[in-house]
């Protein structure tokens, strides 16, 4: 059956179906979109808390750790009691089963690794590189600026994690999706459809392509690691 | 240039610094020698503005120093080389102090030359060796021309060859430029070698300041003598 996944997987990508490209450009769309949210938020939460030096910080600091690994359902859950119509949301903008609270679940669900890895990674070098950086003349900011030049490779490690973690979840985004054709369906969603339908084979098919796409993202990664040693 | 007041430093209530006043002369290389644990580092960043004390002052030019100025740069103890080439590393003050790109280049070829790093300029930093990295940390504080280096133990755990080596390119440069040099090291022949000038701290006070000739051939205070003669623990 493998064998016929993959086959189906080739030619599910080389036939061009419409489709089937419309669900995987929304998968990396509302993936992306999330861990890159994520993203902005995370780096800068994780350096105040490799950084800072305030009451509760540990507390902070094992929140998030336990936080890094939330259950996608129960983000989805609570997303979903914010964004329905007896949420307080509602009232302003009605954002339920659409792209928008996908986006949203997705980048709660990433922020807690991209703020824990930044913040360990922080707090691992932050005092070298500052002290170098202060005292060869950098201004505070020059030194902040040096240090995220240090971390870049584990930023950017955080930011493929988290991505690899949002573009695989199916929890969060069926409940707050929907998995509504041609409008929420991504990825995951669809696989869970197409195993539901019997179609195993497309599900596996989805589920390579799935796969493919972590691979490319993880080598590009790696092409970037290696050139830079 | 550089004036110290009265400076007195806790950690979790004890003293490590107790009332050190001392004013350092342009363009002359001083040392700060004393045993482990009497003060010298805290000193370091005391003057150069990374930590703030608690009790005295610190003078820039007859102002008071609140914080880092571009005009000092310091060289750590355990120097950290970024994660980049040798001549990213050396780069650095010179860019961050925006530097044209032609001065950039020009001053790179002089510290190249005169710290022999040539050869390695283009290799990650964490390629190096202790000694060549020692070189690298040392090369990259002078670049930027400043003022006052500060050194905290650049030859710590180098063999005779590399700290050789390193002096004697440290010499060569601020003898030339005119640069005024603070080392903390606590190797008293290190200091006989390289500094003008030489300060003895011991258990947070400041013991003796003189010429370095004064210093080790007769010095005033007993504990002077005593770590001179190796007896001080």
């Amino acid at each position: 059956m493998l064998v016929e996944a993959f086959i189906s997987a080739l030619e599910l990508i080389l036939s061009g179906d419409a489709q089937t490209y419309q669900i995987i450009g929304r998968s990396l769309f509302v993936s992306l979109t999330a861990v890159g949210i994520a993203g902005i938020i995370g780096i800068l939460a994780g350096l105040g808390l490799g950084l800072g030096d305030f009451s509760g910080r540990g507390l902070l600091v094992r929140v998030i750790y336990v936080c890094m690994g939330l259950p996608p359902v129960f983000v989805g859950l609570l997303v979903f009691l914010l964004l329905s119509r007896s949420g307080p949301v509602a009232p302003v903008i009605y954002l339920l089963f659409t792209p928008a609270a996908m986006i949203m679940a997705q980048a709660i669900l990433a922020a807690p690794i991209v703020t824990g890895l930044t913040a360990a990674a922080v707090e691992g070098r932050a005092e070298a590189v500052l002290l170098t950086a202060r005292g060869l003349g950098a201004s505070r900011a020059q030194a902040v600026r040096t240090l995220l030049s240090e971390l870049k490779i584990v930023l950017i490690t955080a930011l493929v994690t988290a991505f690899g973690r949002v573009i695989a979840e199916v929890g969060a985004v069926m409940l707050v999706g929907g998995d509504i054709e041609g409008y929420t369906r991504v990825l995951t969603t669809a696989i869970v459809l197409e195993t539901r339908k019997g179609n195993f084979s497309l599900a596996i098919a989805l589920g390579l392509v799935l796969l493919t796409l972590s691979f490319i993202v993880n080598s590009l990664l790696y092409a970037w690691q290696y050139r830079r040693s | 240039m550089l004036e110290i007041k009265n400076i007195s430093q806790y950690y979790n209530g004890r003293q490590v610094l107790k009332g050190i006043s001392c004013r350092f002369q342009e363009g002359k290389i001083h040392g700060i020698i004393g045993p482990n644990g009497a003060g010298k580092s805290t000193l370091l960043r005391i003057m150069t503005g990374m930590e703030q004390p608690q009790k005295g002052q610190v003078l820039w030019d007859g102002k008071l120093l609140k914080g880092p100025t571009p005009e000092v740069t310091c060289m750590w103890q355990k120097p950290y080389l970024f994660q980049t080439s040798v001549r990213e590393n050396i780069l650095y003050g010179l860019k961050i102090r925006n530097w044209s790109r032609e001065e950039q280049e020009q001053r790179l070829k002089v510290i190249l030359d005169r710290f022999h790093l040539n050869e390695q300029a283009r290799r990650p930093a964490d390629s190096l060796s202790g000694g060549e990295g020692a070189r690298v940390a040392l090369a990259r504080t002078v670049a930027p021309r400043p003022r006052l280096l500060v050194l905290d133990e650049p030859a710590a755990n180098l063999d005779p060859f590399h700290t050789s080596l390193l002096e004697n390119s440290l010499l060569e440069v601020c003898l030339d430029e005119g640069m005024t040099v603070i080392m903390v090291t606590h190797d008293m022949f290190q200091a006989k070698r390289i500094a003008q000038e030489t300060l003895f701290i011991c258990d947070g006070s400041l013991e003796e300041q003189g010429t370095t000739e004064q210093i080790f051939n007769s010095p005033q205070s007993e504990k002077t003598r005593k770590f001179i003669r190796g007896e001080l623990p």
